[in-house]
């Protein structure tokens, strides 16, 4: 089992509570990516909503795009990319084409989505949900080498992804689902640590924190505990 | 008349890099295929600081709010300098200015509601929770982003929107707008280009997109574009040779 560290953002917006213009979080999203890769953070994660009124990104291959021209390992995530709202046939070619031009080092999650004004902001009926996102999967895994994730909170879920050979990507707490996880026949597991909303300092000396004195210890407990679940 | 260079496919942004260090206004990012386009103007926009940043959008390619999110995106990647070249593609004039309408309105950061033969936003689908109207963010960086329509119905969608068609002969320039791009290739050869880029100034274009080799960029950025922004530019200053580097610089 191997076991490396994201770190996740949420996601270039401007809160009320933590206000700013659009063009800094963007900016600082390329600043932040190149200390998170110079810490030896293994990824970054990006996720995406629509019609937030905190300007959430509501288009992350473009934003991915901008942080791996300005990083050379790091790798970048979609952690969650909603799939059943988009064209499968262009966002497969984004995908191949951002996994090309940038060596290798995307990583495409893919979730449904829950939110109804997105559903219905996009026109996409939210019945069909699991049936588009199904077909996208099955077209990103034939049309591209891009590393796929679902998110998945339930077991079944779990076993469904481990058919389907992709990562998962449960939310919130990881460790409740090593089981399944394990069961699942998965040897990689990678920690998003989500960070958001405090300034650029702080959030750096946190990243430095981390990576220095936290990540190294959870990560051999982490290897312990998915050995014994096996 | 400004200057801007296309970007060959592939290298954008090495030749964006060069076509802002010869202070060119901008450069033009075309897509090999839909949607490619919107991935190497963030590479562009990420690895510049100063060039506009055209990026040629095929309307229809995607839900246009979708295309407005990703351009919104991009804008604000850019700090602001980003141009849409918007191309019919393969959309009659209608079903192209339907497009072109919800896609600019998304960036009013006004409230969205449409309902048209091709659109309807939001399209009322979830029943009793269905919202009366979407705002799409983040809002772009620019109080309004410019718009270029292009392609087969380019003249349509100018007529009904006042926006500046791109101009791909110098006849279908209009001199009398305060905006009007250009579209030509240039071939490398000093006097021909001369000649090509005066027909367009003389036509009246404002912006004109050369697709040159990225080689060529040091000399339009050495004689063209003095000659063009200055009548008698002397030859002699082009041609005097290059001043020795600055101890420190390379």
């Amino acid at each position: 089992v191997g076991v490396r560290f994201g770190v996740g953002l949420f996601c270039l917006s401007s809160t009320a509570t933590s206000p700013r213009h659009h063009v800094d979080a963007y900016r600082e999203l390329l600043e932040d990516a190149r200390e998170v890769e110079r810490l030896g953070f293994s990824s970054l994660w990006l996720s995406e909503h629509h019609f937030c009124y905190d300007g959430y990104c509501p288009a992350l291959l473009p934003a991915a795009a901008a942080v791996l021209a300005v990083t050379e390992r790091l790798r970048v995530a979609t952690g969650m990319l909603l799939l059943p709202l988009q064209r499968p046939e262009r966002l497969a070619a984004m995908a191949a084409e951002l996994s090309r031009r940038s060596g290798g080092r995307l990583e495409l999650g893919a979730g449904l989505g829950y939110r109804d004004v997105e559903f219905d902001g996009k026109g996409v009926p939210r019945a069909e949900r699991v049936a588009r996102q199904r077909a996208g999967l099955d077209l990103l895994q034939r049309a591209t080498d891009v590393p796929l994730w679902v998110g998945s909170a339930t077991p079944a879920g779990v076993r469904r992804a481990g058919a389907r050979g992709v990562g998962i990507g449960p939310p919130g707490q990881v460790v409740e689902g090593l089981r399944e996880v394990a069961e699942a026949g998965v040897d990689d597991v990678v920690f998003r640590v989500v960070l958001d909303g405090c300034p650029q300092p702080a959030l750096h000396q946190m990243l430095r924190r981390l990576a220095e004195q936290v990540l190294p210890a959870l990560g051999a407990e982490t290897e312990e505990a998915v050995c014994a679940s096996a | 008349v400004r200057i801007g260079l296309t970007l060959p496919a592939g290298r954008e942004a090495e030749a964006a890099r060069l076509a802002e260090a010869a202070g060119l206004f901008g450069v033009l990012v075309e897509g090999q295929r839909p949607g490619l386009e919107m991935l190497a103007a963030a590479e562009v926009a990420a690895t510049t600081r100063s060039v506009r940043i055209v990026v040629r959008v095929p309307l229809g390619s995607e839900h246009p709010v979708t295309l407005a999110e990703e351009l919104a995106v991009l804008d604000n990647l850019a700090g602001g300098r980003l141009v849409v070249l918007a191309s019919s593609a393969g959309l009659g004039p209608d079903e192209a200015a339907e497009d072109l309408e919800v896609l600019r309105r998304s960036w009013t950061a006004r409230p969205l509601r449409h309902r048209g033969v091709r659109w309807a936003v939001p399209a009322g689908i979830a029943g009793h929770t269905a919202p009366a109207a979407v705002t799409v963010t983040p809002p772009p960086a620019q109080v309004e982003v410019p718009v270029w329509p292009t392609g087969t119905a380019a003249a349509a969608l100018a007529e009904r929107s006042g926006l500046p068609a791109v101009a791909e002969r110098p006849a279908d320039a209009r001199p009398d707008l305060p905006v009007q791009p250009a579209a030509t290739a240039l071939t490398g050869d000093l006097d021909d280009d001369r000649a090509t880029v005066i027909t367009w100034t003389d036509a009246g274009a404002t912006h004109l997109l050369v697709r040159a080799s990225p080689e060529a960029v040091a000399t339009i950025a050495r004689h063209l574009v003095p000659e063009v922004a200055m009548p008698g530019f002397p030859r002699v200053v082009a041609e005097s040779p290059l001043p020795l580097p600055w101890p420190g610089t390379a």
